[in-house]
């Protein structure tokens, strides 16, 4: 289980980041975290990852400080996907997913058959398991994304924080990428954190919301309860529809063009 | 895994490909016992080189003995572990840095060392003194640029190749001041001389200070050849997947730092192979590190004892190796470069 309990950071002590976020998610569920641009949604993703360090409270994996974990412990047990990656070198996808085996194998060695394995696996379940030889950097946005999906879930990871996997992509593959998180959440029991743009995201995967503003996540719960249209028009500052569609079977948020 | 890159190369072809990379600076070693200044046919070179163990009946004069053992092992030993030990530097370099254009005097060891050698030839100091300067100076102007990467509060990795591009420019400089106020009858040609690099002056003791400064972190990166591509990812990514990239970074910047200050001071600055050896062996076997740093290592060394056995015997008077590396090699490059698919878009 993993909670964060009055966490704080900021980079200047007078400009705080955020100074009170408290939530908790069960194993197999899936947070999806909403907010304004700039609002610090990536610096709370990378606190949760210990990429950065709280500077309040705690982060907690199983009851325990992730403070009190080494980076190969962490790295064992959470799995992380930047918004943005620049790979320089061509590896291929397979070499680039099998990099995510490294919290398991020891300092000096390279994987082997077995790594390999895992590291198919995971191709295979986002589904890109033809791309494996391709270079990465000749491969799409879509198909990157999945291949650093795939690279999170070989380090077999109980818990998967995901900035923004939507971001850049069309249509389609951000469904695709949100049908296979939710694949993910229930057939692995990997509980998920994502932050994204989308409000609708939080329909799509009948999911648990949290609203991040002015420092700290309000309201995390069901999405049909936080994403409200009050909520939204106050994160967002324009005035947008939340409707339940019976075609759907969902509720869809439908911004009014000012 | 790493073979699986290779596009129209099977698995055996790349297995044996790699047999010859690594076989290539032994033969070239052998080859250029033979050929020389001095000429000697390769019965006797056999026969000194197996005298020690066995103690035939001496069929060569002493001179010929010293010329095998005094001149030719110990520059075909420096020009193996330095061009090894360069080309190591740069393909971790370019990891570290996710950079690859970066080469391993990106800290400005080369400036620092070629300006410690510079000053100590100024003041005409002995042999083991020079290189001991340019050691000094190479190891100083890397730590000056890591404290001014602190001092600035960066911990990244572009902060850092800045200060040391701001340092090696400043040890340029001074290089410059050095040659200016040298005699330019007999200092200023000894210090460009020895700036442009050559193995001529390489002893037996040089090449067993090698051991110590080359040999250990050579395996050491070899031995860690693939999470060097976990760093590539830059440090967020790589702590995320449970490296611990600040101290490996130093570790590694200490022993590229050492390889490339020692090779500074047994034999002056050699350029382009640290740049380019390592972009050759990424078009030959691919960017997997486990498998890029050996044959780095054993193409840089092929190609150093290449390029010296050009540099002594192509005209009667030695060329500079820092003339002959990009000369011989663009060429060459190109060549390769128009073969292959390297993957860069």
């Amino acid at each position: 289980m993993f909670s964060i309990k009055n966490a704080g950071f900021w980079y200047n002590p007078e400009r705080v980041i955020f100074g009170n976020v408290t939530f908790s998610l069960q194993k197999g569920k899936v947070l999806c975290i909403l907010g304004p641009n700039g609002i610090g949604k990536s610096t709370l993703l990378k606190c949760c990852a210990k990429i950065l360090p709280v500077r309040t409270g705690e982060v907690c994996i199983d009851g325990k400080a992730i403070e009190h974990w080494t980076r190969r412990e962490l790295a064992q047990k959470i799995g992380y996907v930047p918004q943005a990656h620049n790979i320089v070198f061509p590896f291929s996808v397979l070499q680039l997913v099998l990099l995510g085996r490294n919290p398991h194998i020891s300092p000096y060695s390279r994987p082997g058959k077995r790594d390999v394995e895992i590291a198919e696996q995971s191709l295979q379940s986002v589904g890109i398991e033809h791309l494996k030889d391709a270079p990465v950097n000749r491969i799409s946005g879509g198909e990157c994304q999945l291949a650093m999906i795939a690279r999170a879930l070989t380090q077999e990871p109980s818990i998967l924080i995901l900035d923004e996997p939507t971001n850049h992509l069309d249509f389609g593959n951000q469904v695709k990428i949100l049908h296979i998180l939710d694949k993910l959440a229930k057939e692995r029991n990997i509980s998920i954190i994502m932050s994204t743009h989308y409000p609708d995201h939080t329909f799509l995967l009948s999911c648990q919301a949290g609203i991040m503003k002015n420092g700290f996540v309000s309201l995390v719960g069901q999405a049909e309860e936080v994403v409200t249209e009050e909520t939204l028009e106050d994160t967002y500052q324009i005035s947008i529809g939340v409707h339940f569609i019976k075609q759907a079977n969902r509720n869809v948020c439908v911004p009014s063009y000012p | 895994m790493e073979l699986m890159r290779f596009e129209g190369m099977n698995k055996y072809g790349l297995t044996a490909g790699i047999a010859c990379i690594i076989l290539s600076p032994f033969i070239l070693s052998l080859v250029s016992l033979f050929i020389g200044q001095y000429t000697l046919d390769p019965a006797t070179v056999f026969t000194i080189l197996l005298s020690p163990v066995f103690h035939p009946d001496s069929t060569w004069t002493e001179a010929q003995a010293n010329v095998i053992f005094n001149i030719r092992i110990p520059r075909i030993l420096g020009a193996f572990l330095i061009g090894g030990g360069l080309s190591v530097a740069g393909a971790v370099y370019q990891s570290l840095f996710r950079n690859p254009m970066v080469s391993p005097d990106i800290l400005g060891v080369s400036s620092g060392a070629g300006f410690g050698a510079a000053i100590a030839i100024l003041f005409s100091l002995p042999l083991l003194l020079i290189e001991a300067s340019a050691f000094f100076f190479g190891l100083l102007s890397v730590g000056f640029a890591i404290t001014l990467s602190r001092i600035y509060k960066g911990e990244s990795i572009l902060v850092l190749v800045l200060s040391g591009i701001i340092m090696s420019s400043l040890f340029t400089s001074l290089i410059s001041l050095v040659k200016f106020v040298a005699d330019p009858t007999s200092k200023l040609p000894a210090i460009t001389y020895w700036l442009m690099g050559s193995l001529s002056a390489v002893t037996m003791p040089d090449i067993l200070l090698a051991g110590v400064f080359i040999i250990p972190g050579v395996a050491y990166c070899i031995l860690i050849g693939w999470r060097l591509n976990v760093f590539s990812l830059g440090d967020e990514e790589a702590g995320a997947l449970g490296v611990d990239t600040r101290r490996m970074k130093y570790i590694l910047i200490l022993i590229s730092t050492m390889i490339t200050a020692y090779s500074v001071c047994i034999c002056g600055i050699i350029g382009w192979i640290g740049l380019v050896i390592p972009h050759l062996g990424r078009m030959l076997v691919g960017p997997d590190n486990a498998c890029l740093i050996p044959v780095s290592f054993f193409l840089g060394a092929a190609y150093l004892i290449l390029i010296d056995n050009i540099a002594r015997n192509a005209t009667t008077a030695e060329i500079p190796l820092g003339i002959l590396t990009a000369i011989v090699g663009v060429p060459f490059f190109a060549y390769i470069m128009a073969r292959r698919d390297v993957g860069w878009t």
